[in-house]
């Protein structure tokens, strides 16, 4: 078993967190654009999280697998959603149509901020399970040294 | 690895399968996100048991990594580490004091 590939798998878990952090971050700081470079409203993103081997169903035996590079690696993937806008009314803006209501991008502040919330709570479990393979890799190496 | 006596042949072999679980522990955490992920345990113990009873045995070959019905939990499996990484720095103690023991023994007891 090598400790050292375990490495890799924490680092895959970190930038699947800093992905979805950029989206949170992304879909918040558009939450009031009502048109992009291409003329068009924001669409909010989202961010899927798949494992990479996809998992078998459940219970299944996973042949005895020894090496850390067999085991489950998430991937992320940005996706765009269709949220339904939100009209606000704001006849002074020019973006407003004729009745005076402006599109805004449906991005739910709330939800943002609690996906917020998740990012960090699982990032900061990732770098522990970093610095605990860390540790034992260093423990290993010392064995026996200086007693 | 074939080490020349039992006990330490047998720590050997379970600071491999603590090695294994931080691994799978780490890969549950990371997967965490992953909305369809179930966490992934490794089953050894019974080996290990018996492994232990007739030490001087040759080693179990595998562990076996089993897929649960179980979301991650965020809190289990950082508890879980946290007591295995306790288990594997056990072991490599233990380990260190067989090396002592044989060492001393082999200065026939002379600093």
């Amino acid at each position: 078993m090598d400790l050292f590939g375990v490495f890799q798998i924490s680092a895959a878990g970190l930038s699947v967190e800093q992905a979805r952090l950029a989206v949170a971050a992304s879909n918040l700081a558009n939450a009031r654009t009502t048109h992009g470079a291409d003329g068009n409203l924001y669409q909010p993103l989202s961010v899927v999280v798949h494992s990479s081997p996809a998992q078998r169903t459940s219970f299944a035996q996973l042949e005895a697998q020894l090496q850390a590079d067999a085991l489950p690696r998430p991937v992320a993937s940005v996706a765009v959603t269709d949220t339904a806008p939100r009209l606000v009314y704001d006849p002074g803006n020019p973006d407003a149509d004729e009745r005076g209501f402006v599109a805004m991008p449906g991005v739910d502040p709330l939800t943002t901020m609690l996906e917020l919330v998740r990012v960090q709570r699982n990032y900061e479990a990732n770098l522990r399970a970093f610095d605990i393979t860390r540790h034992l890799l260093e423990r290993t190496i010392q064995m026996g040294s200086g007693r | 690895m074939t080490y020349t006596t039992p006990t330490l042949q047998l720590l050997a072999h379970a600071a491999e399968l603590c090695a294994m679980r931080q691994s799978v522990y780490a890969a549950n955490i990371a997967n965490a996100a992953a909305d369809a992920y179930r966490r992934l345990e490794v089953t050894f113990d019974r080996q290990l048991e018996r492994f232990a009873l007739a030490a001087g045995s040759p080693a179990p070959q595998t562990a076996s990594v089993v897929q649960t019905d179980a979301a991650v939990q965020l809190d289990q499996e950082m508890a879980l580490m946290a007591q295995n990484a306790l288990r594997y720095q056990t072991l490599v103690g233990a380990f260190e004091g067989t090396m002592r023991m044989m060492q001393s023994a082999i200065r026939e007891g002379r600093e």
